[in-house]
C-alpha cells in the first residue's frame, strides 16, 4: 500500500511538473504555491498545480496513513498494547498539526 | 538547468539520508539557502517535502528484512511528537544561541559514545551485522528522553530528528545499525509531516521547487537503502561519527555568534 501510494505521488508530481514545464517553460521562480483546498483560486488553478499540489499531499499524508495501517494490522492482531501505541501516535499528529497551526 | 541542479542536490540528500537514517534536511536546507541562495523559509519548506520523499522511498522500498523496526519506532514516536509539542509551545523562552549550544552538546555526545562503544566490542565477538532480528532494544528511559528531546530540537532549529536518534538507537539502546537508519527513516517522515502540512497550508511551499528536490531526493532514498545492504557496519558508523562532529563544530560556533 505505502509503495501504490508512494509511486502515485510520485507520477503525480512529475506529470504535474513535466505538464507545466511543457506549457509555460521555465517559470520565474519560485513559482506559484501549492494550492490548498480552501484557496478560492483553486478553481481557476492551472491542472498541472493541482497535479503537484496533490502529488505533495500524498506525500504528506503517507506517513500518518502508514500508522493508520500499523493500527489496523495489530487490531485485526488484538495485539492492544501496539494498537494503544499507534493510536496515542495518531491523535499526537492531530495535535501537532493543530498547535503548528494556531 | 537549475532543476538539473536541484534534483541531484536531492539526490545526494537522499542518498546519505537513507544510509545515515537521517531525513536529508540536514544538508538541504544549508545547500538550498547558501548554493541556490533561497530565502530560509522557502528552504525549509522544500526540505521538509524532500525530507518527506526519504521517508517515503526508504521506507516504501526497502528490502524485505531491512526494514523499520515499526514497533519501536512507534513508542519513541509518541516520545518525539510529544517533545516537539512541547519545542513548539516553549520556543520564545531559549534563545537560538543557547539552542545551538545545546544541541552541539548533544550531538559531540552522541560521537563520542557511539566510538566508545565500537571500541568496548570484544574482539572475539561476531562481525557486527547491520541488521539482525536477533536484538532487544534496551535502556528505554535514555533512547524515549533523547527522542523528546529530538523531537524538541527539530521543531525548534529544523535539524536534529535522525541525526539524534540513529546513534542512540544504535549506541545506548543496541538496536542493530542498519535497523536504527531504517527505523529512523520511518520516524522523520512521521515528523515532517505535521510541518509539512503547516507550511502547505500557509502557502510557503513551492511545487516548481520542491517537487525536483523531491524526485532527486526519492531517487537518491531509494539507492541509499540498496547501498546499505552491501556497505559494512563499520563505515556507516564512521560516517555517522564524522557527520555528528561535523554538525556540532557547526552549531556550537553558531551558537557563539562566529558563525
Amino acid at each position: 500500500m505505502a509503495q501504490v501510494i508512494s509511486t502515485a505521488g510520485l507520477a503525480l508530481m512529475l506529470a504535474g511538473f513535466c505538464g507545466e514545464w511543457m506549457a509555460h517553460g521555465t517559470p520565474a521562480l519560485p513559482g506559484p504555491p501549492a494550492v490548498s483546498w480552501s484557496d478560492p483560486a483553486l478553481l481557476a488553478a492551472s491542472p498541472f498545480l493541482l497535479c503537484m499540489s496533490a502529488g505533495i499531499l500524498l506525500f504528506a499524508f503517507l506517513p500518518a496513513l502508514r500508522v493508520l495501517l500499523a493500527l489496523l494490522d495489530y487490531l485485526g492482531r488484538r495485539d492492544w498494547h501496539n494498537a494503544l501505541i499507534a493510536l496515542i501516535v495518531l491523535v499526537e499528529l492531530a495535535l501537532s498539526t493543530q498547535t503548528h497551526r494556531i | 538547468m537549475i532543476f538539473l541542479a536541484l534534483f541531484l542536490t536531492g539526490v545526494t540528500a537522499g542518498v546519505l539520508g537513507a544510509v545515515l537514517g537521517l531525513g536529508g534536511g540536514v544538508f538541504l536546507v544549508p545547500a538550498l539557502h547558501l548554493l541556490f541562495d533561497l530565502p530560509m523559509r522557502t528552504a525549509v519548506a522544500c526540505s521538509i517535502v524532500g525530507v518527506l520523499a526519504t521517508s517515503a522511498g526508504a521506507v516504501a522500498f526497502a528490502p524485505r528484512g531491512r526494514g523499520a523496526d515499526v514497533e519501536l519506532a512507534l513508542r519513541l514516536e509518541i516520545a518525539t511528537t510529544a517533545g516537539a509539542l512541547a519545542g513548539s509551545l516553549a520556543a520564545g523562552l531559549l534563545s537560538s544561541q543557547a539552542l545551538g549550544i545545546l544541541f552541539a552538546v548533544v550531538a559531540f555526545f552522541n560521537a563520542g559514545y557511539t566510538a566508545y562503544r565500537s571500541r568496548r566490542r570484544p574482539i572475539s565477538a561476531p562481525p557486527e551485522a547491520l541488521f539482525t532480528r536477533d536484538y532487544r532494544p534496551r535502556r528505554w528511559g535514555i533512547g524515549l528522553s533523547a527522542s523528546a528531546l529530538a523531537g524538541m530540537l527539530s521543531g525548534l532549529l529544523g535539524v536534529g530528528g535522525g541525526i539524534i536518534k540513529v546513534p542512540v538507537m544504535y549506541s545506548v539502546m543496541e538496536v542493530p545499525l542498519g535497523v536504527a537508519t531504517a527505523t529512523s527513516n520511518f520516524m522523520v517522515g512521521i515528523t515532517a509531516a505535521v510541518s509539512a502540512l503547516v507550511y502547505y497550508l500557509r502557502g510557503d511551499i513551492y511545487p516548481m521547487l520542491a517537487i525536483p528536490i523531491a524526485l532527486g531526493v526519492f531517487a537518491g532514498a531509494t539507492a541509499g537503502v540498496w547501498l546499505l545492504t552491501r556497505l559494512r557496519v563499520s563505515w556507516v558508523r564512521a560516517a555517522l561519527i564524522a557527520l555528528l562532529v561535523i554538525m556540532g563544530v557547526q552549531m556550537l560556533l553558531r551558537g557563539l555568534g562566529l558563525l
